[in-house]
C-alpha cells in the first residue's frame, strides 16, 4: 500500500482535469459520473491505508519527487500517512464521496454543472494533499489551494453579486489568518532549521527538547501564537470566524463539504499536527483555549436568532469549530479529532438536510416560511433530527462522546483557565441544544407557514441515500470513542501524540460529566419545546423586552461593523491616500522616469543595427580588438 | 607518430549514425518519392528517425568512453546535449511540417528536412567533441546547414538578404574561432581537450598563462560568441532570425545556439580549465552586456519575430552568466553552473520555440508577424492567445513555468560562485524583458483587431497545434519536476567532471 498512496489524491486530480477540460463541450450533465468514480476509489484506497496503519501501528512515508533541490534548502515533495492522517483521509473521502453522491440530485439542470464536478475534485485533491503533506511547505501550499477552491466555489453563483462578495470576504479575512502563518512558517524554519514535522530534526522533536537547542520559551511561544492566528482565519475562529456564513452562498453541498466537514478542520489539524510547539509554550496554549471558547459561546448564542437554516447551522459549525479549537488549547488533543471527526458526519448531515429541505421548498432559507415539513419530507425529517441530536450531544449519538470529552478534559487540564472552559462549554452546550431544537420545531412541526403554490416534496434516492447513510454514521460513529478516554479511537490515535501525557480520569468523573451534559442537553431541547411548540413563551415579546441583547446576538455581536470602522473603513483612506499621493505622483512618476528614458536608450541602440553587412563586420571587428585590446593591457603579462 | 588503426567503437555513436542515416534516406525520399507523398511520408520518417536516436542515446545514460582517437566522446554532457538537441528537433519538425508544405514560397519539405538534419548532427557532434577539430567540424556542418536553412524562402527578398548576411558574418567568425585555436595548438602542441589541459596544467602551475595562450582564448570566446549571439558579436542575428522562414528562426535560435554552449563548456571547463581565472571574468562581462542589450533593444522592435531575435541575445547572455559562474577549482567545476546551464538550455527549447510556434500558428490564419497581427488574438482564438502568453511568461521567468526554474538555478550558480551583482543584473534584465513580452500579451487581450481584417486563409496545422500543447505541457511540467531534471544534469555534470578531473592528473 505504501507504494500507492499517491493515488488516493491522484485520483480527484485525474477527474479534475477530465472534467475541467473536456466538462463544457464534450461531457456536460455527466460530469458527475467522471467525479464519483474517483471519489470511491480514493476512499477505498483510504480505508485501506487506515487499515495497514491500523495493524502495523506505524506511519507510511512515500517520496514522490524532489521539487527544488538548492544546496540546504531541499524541498523534497513526499506524503506521510500517520495515524491523524489516517482519520482525516477517512473523514475527507467518505464525506466527499458522499457530497459527490449528493449532489447528482441537488445540482441537477444547473448552469455549469461541469464546472461544480472541476471543483469538487480539485478541492478533494487539495485537501488529501493538505493532510498528507509531511511539511509546513506543501501543507501551506495546499492551505492555499483548499481556500482558492473555497473561494471558486462560494462564488459558484457568480452572476450573483453577493456569492460574488462573499467569496471576496471570506478570501480577504484567510489572508489575515494566513499572513500570520507565513510568518509563523518562516519563524518556523528560522528557528528550528527545518520545515519538516517528522524525523529527529524535524519540527515536532525540536519542538519538544526546545532547551536543549537553546530555543527561548518566547519564541515557542510566538511561533504557535502565529499558527493559530493562521488556523483561526481556516477554521473561522473569533473574530476571523466572519467570513463562514457569508460563505453559504455557495451551493449547500458546497457548504456540508468544504464549509463544515472538512477544510474549516484544517486549521485544527494543523494546530493538532504541530503539538508539541504548543506542549512548549502555556501561554499559546492560553490563548488558544480562550479563543476557542469565545467562539464557542458567542456562536451558539448567535444561532439562537437567526432565520436562515443555513445560517443556524453555519453558526451551529462555528461554534463546534470553538470546542474543538479549546480542547486543542487544554490539552485534549484527542478529543479534539475525536470531535473533528464526529462533526463531520453529522454536520455533514445537517448541511446536507438542509439542503434536501431547501430543494424541497424551491429555494427557501428562511425559516419563518417553513413548518410542518415533517409530513412532506419523512426521511429528510428523521435523518435531520438525528444529526441535530447528535449535535447537541444527546446520548448515546455521536456529539455526545466527543463533547463530554471535551469538557472532561478540560476540567481535569492543568491550565487554570480549564475550568473556566469546561463551564462555558457547558453553557455553549445548553445554547446548542436550543437553537438546534428551534431549528427543527421551527422547520419540521407547527403549522405550514409556506404560501399555498408551494409544494413541498421529499428528494430523490441520489440525495436520500447519502443522508441515510450519515445518519447512521452519526449514531454510531461515537462509540469508537468508548469507554470514554479509553476507546478503540484513544488506543490508535495515541501513537500520534506520542509526547502527550495523559490525565487519570475516574470513572466516577467520567459518570458525573455525562450525567451532567445530558441534563443540560436535555434542558436545551426541553426550553425549546416550551418555546416554539407549546408557545408558552411568546419569542417577540421577548425580544421586544430585552431588545438590547437580541439585537446584540441578531446582529452577530457586531462584529462585521467592528470590523468596517476599525480595520475596513482606515484600510480604504490608507489606500486612497497611497494611491492618490504615493502611488500617482512619486513611483508613477519615477516609474515613468525611467521607462521612458529605457524606451529612449532603446530607439537609439537600435540604430546600431543599420543593416549593411559591412557594417556589421566593422563593429565585431571592432568589439573584437577592444575585447583583446582592453583584456591583454590589464590581464596579460604582455607588457 | 605512428598511426594505428583500430575499430571504432560504432555502438559509442550510434545515436549519431542514426541521424547521419536519417539525412541520407530523406534526401533520397525526396528524389525518388512522387512529390504529393513527400509531406506524409518525410515528415513522418523525420520524426521516426528523430524519436530512434533518443531511444538509442537514452541507453547510453551512465556510460562513458571515447573512439576515433579520443575525437568523440560519451559522457555526460554528451547525452544531456544530445538530448536537447534532439528534443529541438523533433519540436522543430512538428512546427515546420504544414510551414513549408503551404506557406512563405512553398519550399521542398524534403530538401528542407535533409538540411535540418544535418544541422542537427552538426550539432551533435560539437556537444560530443573531444577534440578541437571536432569542434570546429561540428559546428561548420550546422552552421553551413543553418545558413541555406535562413535563405530557404528563396522567393523572398528578406530571407536570401538574412542567408547571406548570416553566411558572410559567419566565414568571418568561423575564421576568427580556427585562428584562435591554431594559436591555442601552437602553446599546447596539441588538439585534443584532455591534452591540452594536461599541458596548460603542467605548464602553469600557479604562473600566469602567456600572452600567446591568452590570445588564443580570447579569440576562440569571440569566435564561439559569434555562433551564441552574443553582445558586440550579435549583429547577424537580427537580420537573419527576421528573415528565416519563422520557423528555422525557431531551430536556429536553439539548435546552433546548443551547439555553441557545448563547445563553450568543452573548451572552457573540459580544456582550458586551468586558465577560468581569466575566462570567467571575460564571460560574465559578455553575459551582462548581452542581456541589458538585448532586452534594451527589444523593447522599441514592433514585429514580433524581430523582438524575439532581440529576446534570444538576451537569454544568451543568462546562460554565459550561469558559465561564468564555474570557478574551476582543482580541475572540479562548481557543479551548479554547468548543471544550470543545461537546464536553462532545456527550458529555453520548450519556452523559445514554442513562442515562434505560435507566431507560426498566426501565419497560418494568413496573418503576418508584427505586433497588430497579434491583436485581439485571445478573443478570436483563445487558446493560441494563451499558449502564447505561457510561453512569454516562462521567457520572462514567472513561476510555476520552466523559466523561472531555469533563471533560479543560473541565479543559484552566481550566489555560489559570489556573483552577486550578475544575480542582480539577471534580475534587473527580466524586470526590462517584462515590458516587451506584456506588450504582446496586453495587446493579444486588450486590443481589438479591426473587423475585415482577421483570418484571410486557414491552413491545416494538425502537427503544428500537438506541438503547441506539447510545448505548454512541457513548459508547465518541466517547471514543477525541476528536481528530478537538475538532478539528471548534475549526476551527469558530476561523471563529466570526475572523468575530466582523472583525465587532467
Amino acid at each position: 500500500m505504501a507504494d500507492l498512496l499517491y493515488l488516493i489524491p491522484l485520483l480527484p486530480l485525474v477527474a479534475f482535469v477530465i472534467n475541467i477540460l473536456w466538462g463544457r463541450s464534450t461531457i456536460r450533465g455527466n460530469a458527475h459520473w467522471i467525479a464519483i468514480p474517483a471519489a470511491v476509489g480514493s476512499w477505498v484506497l483510504s480505508i485501506i491505508t487506515f487499515r495497514e496503519i491500523y495493524t502495523d501501528h506505524h506511519a507510511i512515508s512515500q517520496r514522490l519527487f524532489t521539487w527544488i533541490p538548492a544546496g540546504d534548502f531541499n524541498i523534497v515533495v513526499s506524503l506521510y500517512a500517520d495515524q491523524l492522517t489516517a482519520v482525516m483521509l477517512l473523514v475527507v473521502t467518505s464525506i466527499g464521496m458522499l457530497v459527490c453522491i449528493y449532489s447528482v440530485g441537488y445540482m441537477h439542470g444547473e448552469d455549469g454543472y461541469y464546472r461544480f464536478y472541476s471543483y469538487i475534485p480539485l478541492f478533494i485533491f487539495s485537501m488529501l494533499m493538505l493532510v498528507l503533506a509531511d511539511n509546513l511547505l506543501t501543507l501551506f501550499i495546499f492551505w492555499e489551494a483548499v481556500g482558492l477552491c473555497s473561494y471558486l466555489l462560494i462564488g459558484y453563483y457568480f452572476r450573483r453579486r453577493s456569492a460574488g462578495n462573499a467569496a471576496k470576504k471570506a478570501f480577504i479575512v484567510n489572508r489575515v489568518g494566513d499572513l500570520a502563518f507565513g510568518i509563523g512558517i518562516m519563524l518556523t524554519y528560522w528557528t528550528f532549521d527545518s520545515i519538516y514535522f517528522h524525523g529527529e530534526d524535524g519540527i515536532l522533536e525540536k519542538a519538544y527538547h526546545f532547551a536543549d537547542y537553546g530555543i527561548s520559551e518566547g519564541t515557542i511561544m510566538a511561533i504557535g501564537i502565529l499558527l493559530f492566528i493562521g488556523a483561526c482565519g481556516k477554521s473561522a475562529q473569533f473574530p476571523l470566524h466572519i467570513w463562514l456564513p457569508d460563505a453559504m452562498e455557495g451551493p449547500t453541498p458546497v457548504s456540508a463539504l468544504i464549509h463544515a466537514a472538512t477544510m474549516v478542520t484544517a486549521g485544527i489539524y494543523m494546530s493538532a499536527r504541530s503539538y508539541t510547539i504548543f506542549i512548549g509554550s502555556e501561554n499559546a496554549m492560553l490563548f488558544v483555549a480562550v479563543i476557542g471558547s469565545i467562539t464557542a459561546f458567542m456562536a451558539a448564542s448567535i444561532a439562537l436568532t437567526q432565520h436562515d437554516i443555513k445560517k443556524v447551522v453555519a453558526y451551529s459549525t462555528v461554534s463546534q469549530l470553538g470546542y474543538m479549537a479549546f480542547a486543542l488549547g487544554t490539552g485534549a488533543w484527542v478529543a479534539a479529532i475525536f470531535h473533528l471527526m464526529t462533526h463531520a458526519f453529522f454536520k455533514g448531515l445537517l448541511f446536507l438536510g438542509s439542503g434536501s429541505v431547501i430543494h424541497g421548498m424551491h429555494g427557501e432559507q428562511d425559516m419563518r416560511k417553513m413548518g410542518g415539513l415533517r409530513k412532506h419530507m419523512p426521511i429528510t425529517f428523521w435523518t435531520f433530527l438525528i444529526g441535530s441530536a447528535a449535535n447537541a450531544g444527546i446520548f448515546p449519538l455521536a456529539g455526545f462522546w466527543s463533547k463530554d470529552e471535551i469538557i472532561v478534559g478540560a476540567w481535569v487540564s492543568d491550565s487554570h483557565y480549564g475550568k473556566v472552559a469546561a463551564i462555558i462549554g457547558l453553557c455553549a452546550a445548553f445554547l446548542t441544544a436550543l437553537y438546534m431544537f428551534r431549528l427543527v420545531f421551527l422547520v419540521f412541526f407547527g403549522e405550514e407557514r409556506f404560501d399555498s403554490h408551494v409544494h413541498p416534496h421529499e428528494s430523490g434516492p441520489w440525495m436520500a441515500v447519502p443522508l441515510v447513510i450519515l445518519a447512521v454514521a452519526s449514531i454510531f460513529v461515537g462509540f469508537v470513542g468508548f469507554p470514554p478516554e479509553d476507546g478503540a479511537f484513544h488506543e490508535f490515535l495515541h501513537h500520534a501524540f506520542e509526547h502527550v501525557h495523559g490525565h487519570e480520569v475516574s470513572m466516577t468523573m467520567t459518570y458525573t460529566f455525562g450525567i451532567v451534559s445530558t441534563v443540560v442537553a436535555l434542558s436545551g431541547v426541553a426550553v425549546a419545546y416550551i418555546t416554539y411548540m407549546r408557545k408558552a413563551i411568546n419569542t417577540d415579546e421577548l425580544a421586544e423586552r430585552f431588545s438590547g441583547i437580541y439585537n446584540f446576538l441578531y446582529n452577530k455581536w457586531y462584529v462585521d461593523e467592528f470590523f468596517m470602522a476599525a480595520v475596513v473603513n482606515p484600510m480604504k483612506d490608507i489606500a486612497n491616500f497611497l494611491w492618490k499621493v504615493v502611488d500617482v505622483r512619486i513611483i508613477d512618476g519615477t516609474v515613468n522616469g525611467v521607462g521612458t528614458s529605457i524606451v529612449a536608450i532603446s530607439a537609439r541602440l537600435r540604430r546600431v543595427q543599420t543593416g549593411s553587412v559591412a557594417n556589421y563586420a566593422l563593429e565585431i571587428g571592432v568589439g573584437m580588438v577592444v575585447l583583446l585590446g582592453v583584456f591583454l593591457v590589464a590581464f596579460g603579462n604582455l607588457f | 607518430m605512428t598511426v594505428h588503426l583500430e575499430n571504432p567503437d560504432w555502438g559509442m555513436v550510434l545515436p549519431q549514425l542514426i541521424v547521419l542515416a536519417l539525412a541520407i534516406v530523406v534526401s533520397l525520399l525526396d528524389a525518388f518519392l512522387p512529390r504529393e507523398k513527400h509531406f506524409t511520408v518525410i515528415t513522418g520518417v523525420s520524426l521516426v528517425g528523430f524519436g530512434a536516436a533518443i531511444v538509442a542515446l537514452l541507453t547510453q545514460k551512465g556510460e562513458t568512453g571515447e573512439t576515433f582517437h579520443g575525437l568523440f566522446r560519451l559522457d555526460g554532457l554528451s547525452i544531456f546535449m544530445n538530448l536537447v538537441i534532439l528534443i529541438a528537433a523533433v519540436l522543430t519538425v512538428l512546427i515546420s511540417a504544414s510551414y513549408v508544405e503551404y506557406l512563405d514560397s512553398k519550399m521542398g519539405t524534403g530538401e528542407f528536412y535533409t538540411l535540418v538534419t544535418f544541422a542537427v548532427l552538426g550539432a551533435m557532434l560539437t556537444a560530443s567533441a573531444g577534440d578541437m577539430i571536432m569542434i570546429y567540424v561540428g559546428i561548420e556542418l550546422s552552421s553551413v546547414a543553418t545558413y541555406i536553412l535562413t535563405a530557404f524562402a528563396k522567393r523572398r527578398g528578406t530571407s536570401l538578404e538574412g542567408g547571406l548576411k548570416y553566411f558572410m558574418l559567419g566565414l568571418f567568425a568561423s575564421a576568427i574561432l580556427l585562428y584562435g585555436m591554431a594559436w591555442i595548438y601552437g602553446s599546447t602542441a596539441s588538439t585534443g581537450l584532455d591534452a591540452i589541459n594536461a599541458s596548460l596544467t603542467a605548464t602553469l602551475s600557479g604562473e600566469d598563462a602567456n600572452a600567446g595562450m591568452l590570445f588564443g582564448l580570447l579569440l576562440v570566446i569571440v569566435g564561439l560568441g559569434f555562433k551564441l549571439a552574443a553582445v558586440p558579436f550579435h549583429f547577424w542575428t537580427p537580420d537573419a532570425y527576421d528573415g528565416a522562414p519563422t520557423p528555422v528562426t525557431g531551430f536556429m535560435s536553439v539548435v546552433p545556439k546548443a551547439a555553441a554552449v557545448a563547445a563553450m563548456v568543452r573548451m572552457m571547463v573540459q580544456g582550458l580549465d586551468a586558465l577560468s581565472d581569466d575566462w570567467t571574468i571575460v564571460l560574465a562581462v559578455l553575459a551582462f552586456v548581452t542581456m541589458l542589450f538585448g532586452n534594451v533593444v527589444a523593447i522599441s522592435q514592433r514585429d514580433v519575430k524581430r523582438m524575439l531575435a532581440y529576446s534570444s541575445i538576451a537569454h544568451t547572455g543568462y546562460m554565459l552568466a550561469g558559465l561564468a559562474a564555474v570557478q574551476v577549482v582543482d580541475g572540479v567545476a562548481n557543479e551548479r553552473s554547468v548543471s544550470s546551464v543545461l537546464y536553462y538550455l532545456i527550458s529555453y527549447a520548450f519556452m523559445n520555440i514554442g513562442a515562434f510556434a505560435v507566431i507560426v500558428w498566426v501565419q497560418h490564419r494568413g496573418q503576418g508577424t508584427g505586433l497588430d497581427d497579434f491583436s485581439g488574438l485571445a478573443s478570436r482564438s483563445p487558446l493560441p492567445a494563451l499558449a502564447m502568453t505561457i510561453f512569454l511568461v516562462s521567457l520572462m521567468g514567472i513561476p510555476p513555468t520552466i523559466g523561472f526554474y531555469g533563471k533560479y538555478y543560473v541565479i543559484v550558480a552566481l550566489l555560489d560562485a559570489n556573483m552577486l551583482w550578475l544575480a542582480i543584473s539577471i534580475v534587473v534584465a527580466s524586470a526590462i524583458s517584462a515590458y516587451f513580452y506584456l506588450r504582446v500579451v496586453a495587446v493579444m487581450y486588450f486590443q481589438e483587431k479591426a473587423a475585415d481584417d482577421t483570418d484571410r486563409t486557414v491552413v491545416p496545422s494538425t502537427l503544428l497545434n500537438v506541438g503547441i500543447l506539447v510545448m505548454v505541457v512541457g513548459v508547465l511540467a518541466l517547471g514543477l519536476f525541476s528536481g528530478p531534471i537538475i538532478n539528471l544534469a548534475n549526476d551527469w555534470t558530476n561523471l563529466f567532471s570526475i572523468a575530466a578531473s582523472a583525465a587532467g592528473q
